[in-house]
């Protein structure tokens, strides 16, 4: 090749090159606002991104990964938590946590019933947004060393050893979503946020016998299923578990799981005796 | 003075960088990676090149009387 015909094709690939970036650009600029979900930012959104800022949340949590690593990200927290968990947990998260037996504290920040609201419409928002699969799996710490939670939070999510809708239900437990083991282990006595899950066909038929049982299940399996499903149908008192009368596990696993999903969550935790 | 080896190389550099980002952009990811580590290989290519040109040309330099 002449000196030439290398300096003609330097300008000319570079010319391409530049034209392909120019292009990508562009085109990535046209899809912020579907990618952003830029028309559900309302005034409740704004607002609860001022209550973000002026509370200096980012000093320990991470939001699409920008702010410190003291603290969970919350990029996919309202779908993992559920917005009535982090309404009481905003109000009072010495409940949830405490500094000598988890080793850390978020402070109450006394915001105001509409503060919290608008911080979990920002949260809410922010969930919605189109990360591209981040982040991978979830950045929860609740859960990650307690006794009877298979998952150690921050490790890929393992596959099914066997279509055994058992085993298949214990992978489907411990992913994230549903995120089912930060919040309840299976380990007798440890309680999380939620009541521990050990021997819960026992305890489902035990609750289910009980007169004080408000929900429509006959038997353990339609205990588990309609816990699931319908969380409020029986509501535990736990100072974890409820407020208000309403549970705080989230209640759209009816619409976010599917019906083998849940069928084998049921199976898998049926085997907890 | 930039030879026309250099030229070359990095001409198909950047071709492969922005085709990399253009297959991802497309969905293509086996074509993506193909070109992103093309690329890579390329930029080290220049690397390499630049340096061997910058020995020669520095042991063709006349020595400093000075230094005599």
């Amino acid at each position: 090749m002449t000196k030439r015909a290398a300096r003609l094709f330097f300008f000319i690939s570079t010319l391409v090159s530049a034209l392909i970036f120019t292009i990508l650009t562009i085109d990535s600029h046209r899809q912020f606002p579907k990618l952003t979900n830029a028309a559900a930012i309302d005034a409740r959104v704004i607002a609860g991104k001022h209550v973000w800022h002026r509370e200096n949340c980012t000093n320990c949590h991470t939001l699409l990964g920008e702010g410190a690593y003291y603290a969970p990200d919350l990029t996919k927290i309202t779908a993992q938590r559920g917005a009535p968990y982090l309404r009481e947990f905003l109000k009072d998260p010495s409940r949830f946590y405490s500094e000598a037996r988890d080793g850390r504290l978020m402070p109450t920040l006394k915001l105001t019933d509409q503060e919290i609201d608008d911080v979990i419409a920002f949260l809410g928002w922010v969930s919605r947004v189109d990360t591209q699969g981040w982040p991978p799996r979830p950045i929860l710490v609740k859960g990650s060393a307690v006794p009877g939670v298979a998952t150690a939070l921050g490790v890929p999510p393992e596959a099914a050893a066997s279509q055994d809708p058992v085993e298949l239900g214990r992978v489907v437990y411990n992913a994230t979503p549903p995120g089912c083991a930060a919040c309840h282990s299976v380990a007798p006595g440890v309680n999380i946020v939620g009541p521990t899950l050990a021997g819960i066909p026992a305890t489902a038929a035990a609750r289910i016998a009980s007169p004080d049982y408000r929900g429509k299940a006959r038997d353990a399996a339609g205990y588990i299923r309609e816990s699931i499903v319908e969380p409020n149908a029986h509501v535990l008192v736990g100072p974890t578990y409820a407020a208000g009368g309403r549970s705080l596990m989230p209640g759209d696993y009816g619409e976010t799981l599917k019906a083998e999903q849940i069928d084998q969550i049921v199976a898998y935790l049926l085997t907890l005796r | 003075m930039i030879s026309s080896p250099l030229l070359v190389i990095l001409g198909l550099g950047a071709l492969c960088a922005s085709l990399a980002l253009l297959m991802a952009r497309l969905q293509v990811p086996l074509a993506a990676d193909v070109f992103a580590i093309g690329g890579a290989l390329l930029g080290l290519a220049a690397f390499v090149v630049t340096a061997v040109a910058t020995v020669r040309s520095a042991r063709r330099l006349p020595s400093r009387p000075d230094r005599r």
